[in-house]
């Protein structure tokens, strides 16, 4: 599922992803066609799962606003409300697992997804 | 190091399927491959283990939809045995509705593994057999013996409650809930995923107005409950610490008058329970729990209580408070195609004190009971197909005041076939029970030597799995030998055969609409004074959604052979999701008000003969309103 949603997001054939929780390395790890980074500078795509990473690697965008920054996705709905810089959420809504892409965010970032995944997305929130 | 099927059937949901689903992910829409990670998350929870028996799960996806707010409207729903209520209203699913103690301790209820009881006064469902769910992320039912890994106490019925993860359950949920006669119930939860730590709080309180008896009186019976409920844990990659606290102020119904007329008929519960539980390297996990519970009961009828405790008097305001320890040490392994799982677990039950008016009360000598077990299990992988499975318990259960000791041997032997859709399964058991130290408690002369129950039986099940459907059959026989719950007067053997068989066919028309078939029938010789007993009975429900309504019906059907009567409970539900984080949901439960009704037993006090039963529904009918904000 993940190696989907990060193919759809970089254009790159090998991602390289960053997350620091510990589950998703190991399954990361796992992956043949997930590349699982050190430090998230070194990232395409980095996975966020808890609010304290969420606050950091916000902040840290900001500080390094020159550099090129790496795509941020979130496994929680709130977390997607909580920033304009994260372009989508795959996330659990009353046992039922859920896909979404925030049009306007990913235009900024000049993303564009494959049709296959036109469904989950939605202009803004 | 060998193979060992054990192993791929307990997985982790999250690692099997991101692995799983990402080759197919081009392949297919993306809403089938939602749907179908759906599923296989369901089935490849890691608290769900093949070998712990037969099972029937409610997934959260599934409770959410049936807008399950306490474990009650989840427990209607289930196959042979369901939720029931005693004549004191409490959750008592294999009550005969006579005189007659607490007749379900042979169901025990696991909340994230751990076991809550409420040790001298019964099993854990006694409180919690209706408990808010609103903390649940998911329930399984397993039928028969269980494996011995879970259990410190006996059963054939193991109910498995897990909280919710913040992992994916981060952030909070308000619900607010308004119903007929006035019913109300707010819950709020918050969870969050820290860093290092993961912990979640839920609150809630219930005011549950209910229907009334007639019982001839101009007293009709009442069972109104007013329950506060505090659930809470903070976790990290080792250890849990659980907290939970029940308030629970009931009418207690027909309560200790012989003929169902009482005057006052009140209990009230405090229940505590906490538990601890850490992984100690790779192999050895501990874990300590201890439950607290005080009871306060004011009763009163015009002629003498049929309490004990009470001594003839018509009036009672007894007190009573009663503390279980329990600690366990297991070892889990794998050598080779063998997972080695092995432990000892020790139980204390104390009845703390009895006051009647105030007074100190406790006079007998039995006051406390405890449990020692040491089990061994080894689940052998044939390939990585098949697994032989093995296990073995003793218990000893020694109590002070002269009462006897009781020495229980359990074995367990099972064979699991498991294949891309295909699995079977099949397990021999040999179990005992001792009698509940409360019976005794209540009448030491009658139970200074009681033999133990032994139960034998077979159960095997064989299932099958497509995209779109599955179905299921399952096979029961057991048999009980010397029975320690007594009904049967002409022949107080307590030896009951009892045979059941339960179908399931699940059917997804889409990730959206999904139909779920059961069936079953079920065959008791020798049991509430009967020869024979029959039950055949069904649940048939349906899940839908059109764009932001979701809707819901489900029919339990129940027949049995006591008055061959069918009845109906219909439940439906229609919720309309304003935006993601509001849904407002209207509920009818049981809208035909042909819910199963069943007889309440009364004895005339006064000459000692029966009276005419009154006829009774532990299923109210209702409507409700529910606003649920998640935050």
């Amino acid at each position: 599922m993940y190696h989907g949603i990060f193919s759809a997001l970089s254009s790159k054939a090998m991602v390289s992803v960053y997350t620091d929780d510990p589950e998703y390395r190991e399954v990361f790890a796992a992956s043949k066609r997930i590349f699982l980074s050190k430090t998230p500078e070194e990232a395409d795509i980095i996975l966020i799962t808890n609010r304290s990473t969420l606050r950091y690697m916000l902040n840290r965008n900001k500080v390094n606003q020159n550099v090129e920054k790496p795509v941020l996705f979130v496994t929680n709905y709130q977390f997607l409300k909580y920033s304009e810089d994260i372009v989508g959420a795959f996330y659990w809504r009353k046992g039922r697992s859920q896909l979404l892409f925030v049009k306007k965010r990913l235009e900024q970032q000049a993303i564009q997804l494959p049709e296959a995944y036109h469904n989950f997305m939605i202009d803004e929130l | 190091m060998g193979y060992f099927f054990g192993q791929k059937l307990i997985q982790k949901s999250l690692g099997v399927l991101c692995i799983l689903l990402s080759t197919t992910i081009y392949a297919e829409d993306v809403n089938s491959i939602l749907e179908e990670y759906n599923q296989k998350n369901a089935l490849s929870q890691k608290t769900i283990d093949e070998n712990k028996g037969h099972l029937v799960l409610f997934t959260r996806e599934k409770l959410e939809r049936m807008h399950a707010k306490t474990l009650k409207d989840v427990f209607k729903t289930t196959p042979v045995v369901y939720y029931h209520e005693n004549r004191l209203a409490l959750p008592d699913p294999l009550t005969s509705g006579g005189i007659e103690a607490y007749r379900s301790n042979f169901i025990r209820l696991y909340v994230d593994g751990v076991e809550i009881t409420q040790g001298w006064m019964g099993s854990g469902v006694v409180l919690y057999g209706d408990v808010n769910i609103d903390f649940v992320d998911h329930i399984e039912f397993y039928y028969a013996i269980p494996s011995f890994e879970s259990s410190v106490e006996p059963a054939y019925l193991t109910i498995f409650l897990y909280s919710k993860d913040p992992k994916r359950d981060s952030g909070g949920k308000l619900d607010l809930i308004g119903g007929s006669r006035g019913y109300n119930s707010q819950s709020i939860s918050y969870g969050e995923q820290r860093k290092d730590l993961s912990y979640m709080v839920n609150f809630s309180h219930t005011d549950a107005q209910r229907d009334t008896v007639d019982n001839g009186t101009f007293n009709p019976l009442s069972r109104d409950f007013e329950r506060t409920q505090l659930f809470s844990y903070v976790k990290n990659e080792d250890q849990i610490f659980h907290l939970q606290v029940m308030k629970k102020n009931t009418d207690s119904f027909a309560g200790m008058s012989w003929d169902a007329t009482p005057l006052v008929s009140d209990i009230d519960y405090l229940n505590v329970h906490m538990d601890y539980g850490i992984d100690l390297g790779e192999f050895w996990r501990a874990q300590i729990a201890y439950d607290w519970l005080k009871t306060d009961m004011a009763q009163a009828d015009e002629l003498p209580l049929l309490w004990r405790d009470a001594l003839g008097a018509n009036t009672f305001d007894g007190k009573y408070k009663n503390s279980t320890y329990t600690a366990e040490l297991t070892y889990k392994e794998t050598i080779g195609n063998n997972r080695i799982t092995a432990g000892i677990k020790g139980r204390y039950k104390a009845l703390d004190s009895f006051t009647n008016y105030g007074i100190d009360a406790l006079r007998s000598p039995l006051t406390t009971e405890t449990i020692a077990s040491v089990f061994f299990q080894d689940q052998y992988a044939l390939d990585d197909r098949q697994l032989l499975t093995l296990g073995i318990s003793y218990n000893n259960i020694s109590r002070n005041g002269g009462i006897e000791n009781d020495d229980l041997l359990q074995l367990r032997l099972g064979y699991i076939y498991n294949s891309d859709q295909w699995s079977y399964k099949a397990y021999l058991y040999r179990t005992q029970f001792s009698l509940e130290p409360l019976v005794r408690y209540l009448d030491p002369s009658t139970y200074q030597d009681v033999a133990l129950q032994t139960t034998v039986g077979i159960s095997q099940e064989v299932s099958y799995r497509k995209d779109k459907y599955n179905f299921r059959l399952m096979l029961n026989l057991f048999q009980d030998e010397d029975g320690i719950v007594q009904n049967d007067i002409i022949d107080p053997s307590g030896d009951t055969k009892y045979f059941f068989t339960i179908f399931n066919y699940d059917y997804n028309f889409d990730r959206n609409n999904k139909v779920d078939l059961q069936l079953y029938y079920a065959h008791y010789k020798d049991i509430f004074n009967l020869d024979k007993l029959e039950d055949t009975s069904g649940y048939l429900s349906s899940f839908n959604t059109y764009e932001s309504f979701d809707f819901y019906n489900g029919i339990v059907w129940h027949r049995t052979s006591l008055d061959r009567k069918n009845y109906f409970d219909l439940t439906s539900s229609v919720s309309w999701n304003i935006d993601a984080d509001l849904t407002f949901t209207l509920k009818g439960d049981n809208l035909l008000n042909k819910a199963k009704k069943s007889d309440l037993f009364r004895l005339s006090p006064l000459r000692g003969i029966p009276l005419k039963p009154l006829n009774v529904s532990p299923i109210d009918q209702r409507i409700t309103i529910e606003l649920e904000y998640l935050f």
